[in-house]
């Protein structure tokens, strides 16, 4: 990194040029070649040249550069350095409603995919602000609404992408950004609207430009922030937007690019305006000329956006460690709000009760073979006991577990928006079950199993590696995270775009179902379950004091570094054996602790406990809905907990003063 | 004749020849083994047997990959095939379960309501068209239909070689076999897959020479055609054609100079079962030798 700094601007250009077009060379040679040849019928090296390769790198060019524009824009206009189409959502909003639009809708595309692309963008970005204004658009907070909006729209695209499997790979491909082109209609169509928004984004230079100051400064210059402040987002939006109609979701340029002309030296905006859309398009020019020379040994098909998102996504990881760390303490008590005082062991008593007449419900109603409903008959109990007892046990703990480690977290990060889907172990041990497809056509499930834990705890080694030397600052481990997440996310894409039958496989078990569980390991989860919960118990002076802050924690006679140590892995613990059974997609961690805060359950014992009942209850009637909505077809718990949830969240968010 | 028709008619003989045999399965002679398929090629297999099954997993979607024969309404939808509903199936009361190691996490659970038969199509030592043939014996064997399968076999053979003498006389040149994903990318079919094996009993070259997965097909960008389309090619394109495909392919030079396009050796065929078995592999052969040698149809 230091390296990277001391580098000028025009050297790194050069840096990135030079290996783009020695490899574009390679590409272009044999077309170049018949070039200069007498034309004469088909000759398919020059029009390959003229007709693909030619419109492909112009294409690259043009969306890189659109897509650092549009970062730049984002970090500028929201003072935050980890802002990006990908990191706020904005690529997946428009891919989501690409994908709604190719099922359910290809009329709207009589106007072009632009107007359903920037619908999908501007939805996802108002959600991100939305969450995130009452927080003064702080940027974890901003990053996190981010995530949540991107996995909420990833989570829609893959239940889209279940239901109609015969469209896996065309969904796939787009979500996973393809440069490939047949003629010049899509670079002629991008660069003129690319064009436009960059002129208007210069021309509001100035003004952007004077946002970095603080608010009272620019005031006093008589300037309208806020309408500044929506244009540079509404530029950086529609740029999103137009490259992902264009070609698709081109992961983590857009975060990338102003990274990385900021630690070149471009310290001003006007310098990182200029020189970010020229770094991204060289970024995206290099990569996709490395996928086209590579892609021919590598014998299958490579989606350029997933490549980006494979390497970019660790390069967020190794920047994490230049961001300002501040140990920040919650605004004191940002709400005038009356204390209700609540009877603490009745309502925790009260939950107990629901989850318990929930379950017994789950188990015994379901649908009748000819699709009505009915309760179970004493003649058929056994099997129905056999079938259903397991998935109803395996979400109730799952869910119990998420909600643990959601309590833990967010107490931990002294940050509501944290949860167990966040900190990345659950895409670690996804990531476990991918390469152990990969490696055996049918892995048994204790090997699934083993392959899972191995990923969840890779995943914690690199958290306490990354993170352990800034003393487990919760913003790091968050972030660090979410580029796991993102890591995950292009993993998938590249495996499910090449058509494999396997990434079925491997979507459904994201997807979190409890379909194949059966009833020994459904009982260890809940032996499990109630285990760690328990042990979860015993942190909760911690938990109610560790919020404090680092100098009160210390003061308070707390080792600071070892117990967040102790807590993280607790979460951990939780996160990875939940994720097992209902997938990485669940976002009951991130609600359960919220229901319990709000029945009024406010202090860390309490919290946890009456968390750990919602989020049972929760996954019990994602599981039920998933199980006889679309019956007999069946549909994942974990995501439909996610459905649920998200919407739920964000409204609890919006909700609050 | 079509094979279809062949099969719907020796599916009404192997009900007849039920009776004299003694089926493995059936409960009494002319009864029909109740068996329920997670699995279309073998349903498929099973039907041409003369054995419909009484459940079948995503039934509901047959009419657009397999669309030949058409299922009976009879059949019930148990759901998809990785996640079928168990209550459904076992109320069915199978007394076989037909499946294949890419659905094996589901054997014992699918044990507990009937014995299941697994059979291995698409693996990675290739060759889908021979073990379709030996899982249409193993079927034959399974259900008390060793001679239907036999006579099947025996008459999918005499088809398949019908096919290649008329493919020798219409001297087609090299195929290309495509179906599209969007209006840039499209899944090319070449070595281990089913209709690879096809082509090579027909005696027609396969164009597409690159590599493939062994479920034997490459996802690709459509420049990528270019290379491999020579001046005597000829594109077979599968339904179903996402709609913006076509009108985006007549703006692309690329495309539409491309050899076999500009002189018209380009066809749509309709969907055949792309990960099938033997009936899959008859429908192609006659969908495609149909369009090479028109006049010979019958």
């Amino acid at each position: 990194m230091s390296a990277l700094r001391s580098l000028s601007l025009p050297l790194l250009a050069l840096a990135l040029a030079g290996p783009a077009a020695a490899l574009t060379y390679l590409v272009l040679a044999p077309g170049l070649a018949a070039l200069g040849a007498p034309a004469g019928g088909f000759d398919p090296a020059r029009m390959l040249l003229l007709y693909s390769d030619l419109p492909r790198l112009t294409t690259a060019l043009v969306a890189g550069a659109a897509l650092g524009l549009s970062g730049t824009l984002l970090q500028q206009v929201l003072r935050n350095p980890l802002a990006s189409p990908t990191t706020l959502g904005l690529s997946a909003g428009a891919n989501l409603a690409l994908a709604l639009a190719t099922l359910y809708a290809p009329g709207l595309y009589m106007f072009g995919r632009d107007p359903v692309a920037l619908a999908g963008s501007l939805v996802a970005g108002l959600l991100v602000l939305g969450l995130s204004a009452r927080r003064g658009f702080s940027p974890i907070t901003l990053v996190l609404g981010g995530l949540v909006v991107g996995l909420y729209c990833g989570a829609l695209a893959s239940l889209l992408t279940l239901l109609n499997d015969r469209y896996l790979a065309s969904l796939f491909i787009w979500g996973s950004g393809s440069l490939q082109q047949q003629d010049w209609s899509v670079p002629l169509s991008l660069a003129p609207r690319v064009a436009v928004l960059a002129v208007i984004a210069v021309l509001l230079a100035r003004p952007l430009t004077l946002l970095a100051l603080p608010d009272e400064n620019t005031r006093g210059l008589g300037l309208n922030t806020a309408t500044v402040r929506w244009g540079g987002a509404a530029i950086a939006l529609a740029l999103a937007a137009v490259v992902t109609a264009a070609v698709g979701v081109i992961g983590f340029i857009g975060l990338i690019a102003p990274t990385v002309a900021r630690i070149a030296g471009a310290r001003t905006f006007a310098a990182r305006l200029a020189w970010s859309p020229l770094i991204g398009a060289l970024l995206l020019w290099f990569t996709d000329a490395a996928v086209t020379v590579l892609s021919g040994p590598l014998a299958s098909f490579v989606p350029t956006g997933a490549i980006t998102a494979v390497f970019g996504s660790p390069l967020l990881f190794l920047l994490l460690p230049r961001l300002r760390v501040v140990d920040r303490r919650p605004p004191a008590d940002r709400t005038v709000r009356t204390v209700r005082r609540v009877n603490t062991p009745l309502v925790l008593a009260a939950l107990a009760a629901g989850l318990v007449g929930l379950a017994v419900a789950a188990v015994l109603v379901g649908r009748a073979t000819d699709g009505g409903w009915d309760a179970v008959t004493a003649s058929i109990l056994p099997y129905v006991l056999d079938w259903r007892l397991p998935r109803v046990l395996a979400a109730l703990s799952a869910g119990a577990m998420l909600a643990a480690a959601g309590v833990i977290l967010q107490r931990l990060t002294a940050n509501d928006m944290a949860s167990p889907e966040v900190i990345g172990v659950s895409a670690g041990a996804t990531m476990g079950l991918a390469v152990s497809l990969v490696l055996v056509a049918a892995p048994s499930v204790a090997m699934q199993l083993g392959f899972s834990f191995t990923g969840a705890a890779l995943v914690l080694a690199l958290i306490f590696l990354v993170a352990g030397r800034s003393g487990f600052a919760p913003e790091r481990i968050v972030l660090a995270g979410i580029a796991l997440n993102a890591m995950l996310d292009a993993f998938v894409g590249l495996f499910a775009a090449a058509g494999d039958p396997r990434a079925l496989r491997l979507l459904n078990w994201m997807a979190g179902s409890t379909y194949g569980i059966e009833l020994t390991p459904a009982l260890t989860a809940f032996g499990l379950s109630v285990g760690l919960v328990a042990l979860a118990c015993l942190t909760m002076r911690w938990l109610d004091i560790l919020p404090l802050g680092t100098a009160t924690s210390q003061s308070l006679g707390i080792a600071v570094k070892r117990t967040r140590g102790l807590l993280f892995t607790a979460a951990v613990g939780l996160t990875a054996a939940a994720t097992l059974v209902v997938g990485p997609l669940s976002f009951v961690g991130l609600m359960a602790p919220h229901i319990a805060r709000e029945l009024g359950l406010k202090r860390a014992l309490p919290q946890l406990l009456g968390a750990a009942l919602c989020g049972a209850a929760l996954m019990v009637i994602a599981d039920f809905i998933g199980r006889n909505a679309h019956f007999p077809y069946q549909l994942p718990a974990g995501l439909l907990s996610a459905l649920v949830g998200a919407p739920f969240l964000m409204l609890l968010l919006l909700k609050r003063r | 004749m079509t094979p279809t028709d062949l099969l719907s008619r020796r599916g009404f003989l192997a009900g007849c020849a039920a009776l004299a045999t003694a089926p493995a399965l059936a409960a009494g002679p002319g009864d029909a083994p109740r068996i329920a398929s997670l699995d279309y090629g073998l349903a498929n297999t099973a039907m041409a047997l003369g054995v419909t099954p009484v459940g079948l997993a995503a039934a509901a979607h047959w009419k657009d990959w397999v669309v030949e024969p058409p299922l009976p309404r009879s059949v019930v939808d148990i759901g998809r095939d990785r996640e079928v509903n168990l209550e459904l199936l076992a109320s069915l009361r199978p007394e076989l379960i037909l499946a294949t190691p890419y659905v094996q996490a589901l054997r014992s659970r699918l044990e507990d309501i009937a014995p299941v038969l697994s059979l291995a199509i698409y693996t990675p030592d290739g060759n889908p068209l021979e073990r379709s043939y030996a899982a249409a014996r193993s079927l034959g064997e399974r259900l008390g239909r060793e001679r239907e399968a036999r006579q099947f076999l025996d008459e999918a053979d005499a088809f398949l070689a019908d096919c290649a003498a008329r493919v020798a006389r219409a001297k087609p040149g090299p195929a290309l076999l495509i179906n599209f994903m969007d209006s840039r990318h499209a899944r090319v079919y070449g070595a281990q897959g089913l209709y690879q094996d096809v082509l090579d009993r027909i005696g027609v070259t396969n164009a597409w020479d690159g590599p493939t997965t062994y479920w034997g097909f490459q996802t690709i960008g459509l420049e990528q055609l270019a290379t491999k389309a020579g001046p005597d090619t000829t594109i077979i394109a599968f339904e179903p054609i996402p709609g913006d495909v076509e009108p985006t392919l007549a703006q692309s030079p690329l495309w539409t100079q491309l050899p076999p396009i500009a002189e018209g050796r380009y066809a749509v065929l309709p969907s055949v079962l792309t990960f099938g078995t033997v009936p899959a592999a008859l429908r192609f052969a006659q969908l495609f030798t149909d369009h090479v040698d028109p006049e010979g149809r019958r």
